[in-house]
């Protein structure tokens, strides 16, 4: 799960990369990557409180 | 070797050990007592008439001297009434006097509203016939005429206010409370500022005992280096200014302007060097990756970032030769506030991503110990609250208070914008506040212009609205107040005891000592400088902001944009994903958060002092020993300043009333 969360959050931020390289910065490109890594974070804290020891 | 990752729990459980240099282990005590509540009489009757006096005359209300002053004077009379004062009890002293000296300001409203219902201003700006029954009385009353506030045209005005007093009491302890249950005990913020405040009544506390420890040593090394320095900052440009007709500055107040002198190899960039080094005592206290990561970032904004968003045409009002001011404000314009709102919005994300699965946890495992984080259970005999309750004090202060706004004073404002500042809005904006302030010990949390936006989209354009108190609120600031009882081993019952047994007692005195200081002379006038000098200026910006959307047109409002909130947000939440897979520790997110689009110069007193701190005292007092310390020595430096600019004050006062007659 913790590889997961990383991978959802690199996809997410080269979103955003290409949303400000290509797109221009349109906020809709923004706010579709930011929703991305936001899913990311909230995988990796799941992760972080509910399942790291079961991992460990 | 692969890093190791330590999660975020971990962390900052680690810094808030770190902070709470009892280890943990205190008996929580009542603050309230007969000597506590004879000083507080004292505070109500004598430091809020000061303050208010000083607001009128000098402008300076000498807020944070006055608590400090107060807490002297009453461990100087337990010395020598061969009597002992707790840390409870002289913490409870502070905060009090603290909020007596602060609500001094409320109530000049009342006398600012009488002057400026009847200022050429406020009439040419068709203004005057406006101003609501409920904020002050007609322009022809003759409690205006006469300078009085003891006269029944004034009754609308100082029942509403005793009325919102009472609920935003009922409020803020409500919603102050579950915002620290939250913060402070679910996740464990560290709090790094609120050991300042308690390590100063704690060593105070102990020269009224019989042995005195390391900390009233420290506490006077801290109080001398204060005197010393605000001398040098504030008391040589001050008294100079008594005697000649330019102050002498030993150090330029308040910083040193190098942003002309950057703008050849960086454009567009900031740097002016704050001369306040009283903030590498802060530095000192502050986490070192925080500190750190918000210079480093400070520092790639201004000489990088601006000028490339320069460049890209992005940053357009910007022109060679601008100051720090002119600059800051068009690069604001421009770019940096909407970036600010949107880097906001992230650190609610955020923290709501790493509160639920916490919440979750919290649900399927009860086992926790109290104190360790992922538990609300509190520790023993500090004075809790079911959390059910305090949600429905707020609920009730806050529905209350809406149902008044709308029903009484502005009655045809769309309900749905109050119900939206008050249960939106207000949770967010706290939250956010109650976790910068948890690990960074300020705010970030700002949306500027929110009024005249939410004023524009509501096609209300009566003038009335300008003057309620919208349900705004921000209670994030007053969960520090939570965690400092804490350290101090108060419990919050009496503390909210002893505010709620305070406030008639400033609520009455305040009323009758501002009606005598207005039956002194008329305010303004020649007998209040300050005021005389300032009051009609205000006026003039007074009107010209309540008139600022009457064509509904602002350039303030035109300066935030989707497209750069967005960058701000997604940015900021790049920024942490990268340093969660990087496995890097999450102060360094928040250090980086606060860096990006400041000016390092405001910065780099508070990295020296860091620096100082990381490199050369724990090397030299060991880490735990210098975390002791930096506390109680940053407690006595702010009581050493503070009481420097009382007595600078007091000097200015005397020197005025005696220089000044004509003849």
């Amino acid at each position: 799960m913790e590889k997961a969360a990383s991978l959802v959050i690199i996809i997410g931020v080269l979103l955003w990369v290409a949303s400000i390289l290509i797109f221009k910065g349109l906020w809709r490109f923004q706010m579709l990557s930011a929703g991305v890594i936001i899913f990311g974070i909230i995988l990796a804290h799941t992760w972080e409180e509910l399942f790291r020891n079961e991992d460990d | 070797m692969a890093r190791k990752r330590v999660t975020q729990a971990e962390e900052w459980q680690a810094w808030a050990k770190r902070y709470d240099i009892d280890g943990g282990i205190r008996n929580f005590e009542s603050g309230l007592t007969l000597k506590v509540f004879l000083g507080a009489l004292f505070v109500g009757l004598l430091m809020m008439p000061g303050s208010l006096y000083l607001t009128f005359v000098s402008g300076e209300a000498g807020a944070a001297a006055a608590s400090w002053v107060a807490v002297i004077l009453f461990t100087e009379l337990s010395r020598r009434s061969f009597t002992t004062a707790t840390r409870q009890e002289l913490y409870m002293l502070l905060g009090l006097t603290g909020a007596a000296v602060g609500s001094g300001t409320q109530y000049r409203n009342f006398i600012w509203y009488a002057y400026f219902i009847n200022t050429p201003q406020a009439a040419s700006y068709e203004i005057a016939d406006k101003i609501p029954w409920w904020v002050c009385p007609p322009p022809d009353s003759i409690a205006i005429a006469e300078r009085t506030l003891l006269h029944m045209d004034w009754f609308w005005p100082i029942l509403v206010y005793v009325v919102f007093k009472l609920l935003g009491t009922v409020r803020h302890i409500s919603a102050g409370y579950l915002l620290f249950r939250l913060t402070a005990d679910l996740e464990r913020l560290p709090y790094p500022m609120a050991p300042i405040a308690a390590q100063g009544a704690t060593a105070l506390a102990e020269t009224t005992g019989r042995g005195e420890t390391w900390k009233w040593r420290i506490f006077s090394i801290g109080s001398m280096a204060g005197l010393i320095w605000g001398f040098i900052y504030i008391g040589v440009p001050s008294l100079t200014g008594l005697m000649m007709s330019e102050p002498i500055q030993i150090l330029k107040i308040p910083f040193i302007d190098f942003t002309q002198a950057i703008e050849g190899f960086a454009p567009a960039g900031l740097f002016a060097l704050r001369t306040d080094f009283s903030q590498i005592i802060t530095g000192f206290v502050m986490p070192f990756p925080v500190v750190m990561s918000e210079f480093i970032t400070a520092t790639f904004s201004q000489l990088f970032l601006n000028p490339l968003l320069y460049k890209q045409g992005v940053l357009v009002q910007w022109k060679s030769g601008m100051d720090v001011r002119q600059a800051g404000l068009v690069n604001g314009l421009d770019f940096w506030i909407s970036y600010g709102m949107g880097k906001s919005f992230s650190i609610a994300i955020i923290g709501l991503a790493t509160s639920i699965p916490m919440v979750i946890k919290l649900r399927e495992k009860k086992q926790e110990q109290s104190g360790q984080r992922g538990t609300l259970d509190p520790p023993p005999g500090r004075g809790d609250f079911p959390l059910w309750l305090m949600a429905i004090l707020w609920l009730f202060g806050m529905g209350i208070y809406v149902y008044i706004v709308h029903k009484f004073m502005v009655p045809n404002f769309p309900l749905t914008f109050l119900l939206g500042f008050a249960f939106l809005y207000t949770p967010l904006n706290s939250y956010v506040t109650a976790r910068t302030f948890g690990v960074l010990g300020k705010d970030l949390f700002d949306i500027p212009y929110i009024h005249e936006m939410t004023f524009i989209l509501s096609r209300y354009e009566e003038v009335d609205i300008w003057f309620v108190h919208l349900p705004d609120e921000d209670y994030g600031r007053g969960t520090q107040h939570w965690r400092v009882l804490e350290l101090t081993g108060t419990t919050f019952t009496s503390n909210i005891a002893g505010q709620l047994l305070i406030m008639p007692i400033l609520i009455v005195a305040g009323i009758l000592v501002m009606h005598f200081i207005w039956q002194i002379a008329p305010i303004p006038s020649a007998q209040y400088p300050f005021a005389n000098m300032m009051w009609p200026i205000n006026a003039t910006m007074e009107c010209i902001n309540k008139t600022a959307l009457r064509d509904g047109n602002s350039q303030m409002l035109q300066a935030i944009r989707g497209d750069y909130v967005s960058t701000g947000f997604t940015s900021s939440l790049a920024i942490y994903g990268v340093l969660w897979i990087a496995k890097m520790p999450s102060m360094w997110f928040y250090g980086i958060i606060a860096g990006i689009g400041n000016d390092p110069g405001i910065i780099l007193p508070r990295l020296i002092g860091a620096v100082i701190g990381r490199f050369y005292m724990i090397k030299r007092f060991g880490l735990k020993r210098w975390f002791m310390f930096n506390p109680v020595l940053a407690a006595g430096f702010t009581c050493g300043v503070g009481l420097t600019g009382m007595a600078v004050v007091a000097i200015s006062l005397v020197s005025k009333a005696v220089i000044v007659k004509p003849f």
